[in-house]
């Protein structure tokens, strides 16, 4: 992302000539492209990912109650309810704004915060959806939860896919 | 078809195991789910195209396994695993594979 912009930078300025439309037409496309997508990015995705996060708190809020372990015992299972294997996958696509704060951040190391979000909403998101397909078949706990995350983007924009299993079973309620 | 991805299950036995059983598929997303996907990449959010060609491709897989567990004359599929691999890119294996069994429920013979 940096190395090309600053690329067409010195491309653009090499090229540079007055009354030269073509340079400007050439900028405005390398510059203003970007930029809008930036701006897109930045409000458009900022806002997707707040909403995402509010629905994730208050779906995760109504089922904190569901016990969910990775162990591959379960916990104390009424026998006459039986057991099922519930799936879920989920694929999220990062936007232009967090790959532009990845690609600065890259520079100087450490945490890739707008990435870290973006793997954190995935996997909560696939969890519950596997509480929901339990709650479904009225089962009430998870165990042998296994979560699974692969990134499927091409180049430098990233897509996480996450598949998450689980065996749901009937936990006596006191 | 009992299918968990535990050993055990609450309430039944295990009385014969059968082997090992497995399903696979190997799919590729079509050129229209790619271009709005590509759309979507630039906003964020999740990628519902994605996702349903995920769960598809692991229905498949699954129901190739449970169609061999049933020619081993099996009644449940245990320890029930998935694993991907990209294959080339835009085309993706899932795989699924488990321990099919014969299980009774207690106390029955």
């Amino acid at each position: 992302m940096i190395p090309v912009l600053t690329d067409t930078l010195v491309s653009a300025l090499l090229a540079a000539r007055p009354d030269d439309t073509v340079t400007v037409i050439e900028l405005l496309f390398n510059f203003g492209l970007p930029l809008v997508l930036f701006i897109l990015g930045w409000v458009v995705g900022g806002r997707r990912e707040r909403a995402h996060l509010r629905d994730l708190a208050r779906r995760e809020a109504l089922n904190s109650h569901i016990l969910r372990t990775d162990l591959r015992a379960y916990g104390p299972a009424d026998p006459s309810a039986g057991a099922m294997m519930v799936t879920a996958e989920v694929v999220i696509a990062s936007d232009y704004f967090k790959m532009f704060l990845a690609s600065l951040r890259k520079l100087i190391g450490g945490n890739l915060r707008s990435y870290e979000t973006l793997m954190e909403r995935a996997r909560r998101e696939a969890v519950l959806r596997l509480i929901e397909q339990a709650r479904g078949h009225q089962f009430n706990a998870l165990c042998c939860v296994r979560i699974e995350s692969s990134n499927i983007g091409k180049g430098v924009m990233p897509m996480v896919a996450v598949l998450a299993s689980a065996t749901a079973y009937r936990a006596p309620t006191t | 078809m009992l299918v968990v991805n535990t050993e055990t299950v609450p309430g039944y036995r295990v009385v014969a195991v059968k082997g090992l059983v497995q399903g696979s598929t190997v799919r590729a997303k079509h050129l229209g789910r790619d271009i709005a996907a590509g759309f979507k990449n630039l906003v964020g959010g999740e990628l519902k195209g994605y996702t349903e060609l995920l769960t598809e491709a692991r229905r498949e897989a699954m129901t190739r396994m449970l169609a061999q567990a049933q020619e081993l004359g099996a009644n449940a599929v245990l320890n029930v695993r998935y694993s991907t691999s990209a294959i080339t890119t835009g085309a993706s294996e899932l795989f699924a594979y488990g321990t099919a069994a014969t299980v009774v429920q207690d106390g029955q013979a």
